[in-house]
């Protein structure tokens, strides 16, 4: 994200010079996703937008900490620039003094929707939901996902759905934003919010040959650290949260039996 | 006919063994690690990045301007 999306123009010169720019580790959270873990001089790979929604949210904020927008996971620079100035217009909205309450939320709402029309076919095209993705949400979600257009058309097993059949990620975060109009930061639900798709992201960059995008021959991807809710992330809580209860016991047990070899 | 079976057999195998072999993943276009590395640089030394978001929205203020605030895992200057 940070060497692909936020460091390339239009995006880039946006967040220098129109915006105060803050960041949180989110991969203590429940919510979190699981990646692997990159060094900053490690290679990367472009994806699609909305890649990744569990693993990184992208919001803007009014000063007062009103969400304007909120991008899950991946999103190109040219259309996360187009978002950074919706959210910008949507801004004009909020402070707008002659507006209720109740109009700024329907206006917010109504500029979401609206700027759907404003993306390009390659936008759309870039939107496209990764295939994995898909399939756990026909799989797993298929009563509760709205990512969809007819639910009762796909096949729970995954297989075989129409690409027409599945809303592509510009459209369901606009329509999950239409659906929260200036919601506080501290109250927005970004768990539901940005639930699609698998847990797991990871498209094992460092292993990828550079002049065929290709994984290398031979590559260990299991010598591949993990960073988030994994439990390959955290090896040494993981081994207490498995063995800690069995180390505790034998404890007990053993201070039962010296204490009572003791008297 | 019996030696056609089982060349096609082992052809069959053959494949299934190079495709085991092979992750399956699509080729992407790769950055490489110096040019992500200057480009990180580039982020983390001309943008300030906040890590308390009310220090943020207090610039935010100051400086009339809206607030960018990443969720991600890991660091934004560090492994992620």
């Amino acid at each position: 994200m940070r060497a692909v999306s936020l460091s390339s123009d239009p995006a880039f010169a946006m967040l220098k010079d129109q915006f105060v720019c803050g960041f949180r580790d989110i991969s203590h959270e429940k919510y979190a996703g699981a990646s692997g873990k990159h060094r900053p001089d490690e290679q990367a790979v472009d994806t699609t937008n909305g890649a990744g929604p569990h693993n990184i949210q992208m919001f803007v904020l009014a000063p007062d900490g009103t969400v304007l927008t909120c991008l899950p996971g991946y999103w190109n620079p040219t259309d996360l620039a187009q978002e950074l100035a919706l959210a910008q217009q949507i801004y004009q909205v909020w402070i707008n003094p002659d507006l209720s309450i109740g109009q700024k939320k329907e206006m917010y709402s109504q500029m979401q929707m609206a700027h759907l029309q404003q993306h390009s076919k390659a936008e759309r095209n870039r939107s496209r939901m990764q295939g994995f993705d898909i399939q756990f949400e026909a799989q797993k979600r298929l009563r509760d996902t709205d990512v969809f257009y007819n639910p009762g058309a796909v096949d729970p097993s995954g297989k075989n759905i129409p690409p027409a059949n599945v809303k592509t990620t510009d459209v369901i975060m606009h329509e999950r934003l239409a659906m929260r109009p200036f919601v506080p930061y501290e109250r927005f639900d970004t768990a539901t919010y940005s639930s699609y798709g698998k847990n797991m992201y990871d498209k094992h960059e460092q292993f990828r040959d550079p002049t065929t995008g290709q994984i290398a021959q031979g590559a260990n991807l299991k010598a591949e650290p993990y960073i988030g809710n994994d439990p390959r992330a955290h090896p040494v809580q993981t081994q207490i949260k498995r063995q800690g209860p069995r180390v505790f016991s034998g404890l007990l047990r053993y201070g039962m039996r010296a204490a009572m070899y003791s008297r | 006919m019996k030696r056609v079976r089982i060349l096609s057999l082992l052809a069959v195998l053959l494949s299934f063994g190079v495709s085991l072999s092979v992750p399956a993943a699509r080729a992407e276009k790769v950055l490489e690690g110096q040019v992500c590395s200057a480009r990180v640089h580039a982020l983390t030394s001309e943008i300030d990045w906040y890590k308390n978001l009310d220090k943020a929205e207090d610039a935010a203020k100051q400086q009339g301007k809206l607030v960018f605030w990443v969720h991600m895992l890991g660091k934004i200057d560090g492994a992620t």
